[in-house]
């Protein structure tokens, strides 16, 4: 299927950068989250390449971890910007000044 | 089990909160904020320094050390043995090796599902 190693790796490096611009850029607080999980399955991918690549399956186990742990990450992530809009609606982080000094 | 933990709640998850945001007050503001030129740098370092992270400098890859890099485009290893049909192996190792840590794993999701409902529920005195 995959005939060369290399290009796995490139594309998630390519994803990994999409993911960082994203997250840096972007102003919408769900929208960072989702850049987030871009840069988490970039990892994903890499590691499932890798694994692949060496013939060893702890790759692939240690991204199903890694798939547990986004999950885990998304539901809080998510709950704490439900519980955020219902005080203060808007999701921008523009918005988000409360702490200033 | 994960994949479908992924793929069933969490995307759907996302969608869900995507319908609550107001979308027509989304397109109105900037979509980017004024440092989005730095950001953009940053991705294109960090492009930069995982292509520079192969094993050779650039200036000495030529001609038949394209393949001694992390990105070697040559014709690939060859991977011995089952090629993709590992499945079974994974299996056995997730359930065999990783048997602590697939335990730690579920505690993890249970601590975020306990901790997702605590914060989104309405609270009931104020």
């Amino acid at each position: 299927m995959i005939e060369h190693a290399g290009e796995v790796q490139a594309l998630s490096a390519v994803l990994f950068a999409i993911g960082v611009f994203g997250f840096l850029a972007r102003r919408n607080l769900i929208l960072m989250l989702v850049s987030v999980e871009v840069m988490l399955n970039a990892v994903n991918l890499s590691l499932a390449g890798f694994s692949q690549q060496l013939g060893d399956p702890r790759g692939r186990v240690l991204a199903l971890f890694v798939i547990a742990v986004a999950a885990a990450e998304a539901g809080i992530g998510l709950g704490l910007l439900i519980a955020l809009n219902r005080n203060k609606p808007g999701a921008s982080v523009a918005d988000l000044t409360q702490l200033k000094g | 089990m994960q994949v479908i933990v992924y793929a069933g709640a969490i995307l759907v998850f996302y969608l869900f909160v995507l319908m609550l945001l107001d979308l027509p007050g989304e397109e109105s503001r900037p979509r980017f904020g004024r440092h989005w030129p730095l950001a953009a740098a940053g991705a294109v370092g960090f492009a930069t320094l995982a292509w520079l992270s192969q094993s050779k400098p650039p200036g000495l890859v030529t001609g038949s050390d394209r393949g001694a890099g992390l990105f070697s485009f040559g014709p690939g290893v060859a991977p011995e043995g089952p090629a993709m049909g590992s499945l079974a192996e994974a299996g056995i190792a997730l359930f065999g090796t990783f048997a602590l840590p697939l335990e730690i794993a579920g505690l993890v999701l249970l601590a975020a599902i306990v901790g997702a409902v605590v914060l989104s529920r309405r609270r009931a005195e104020s």
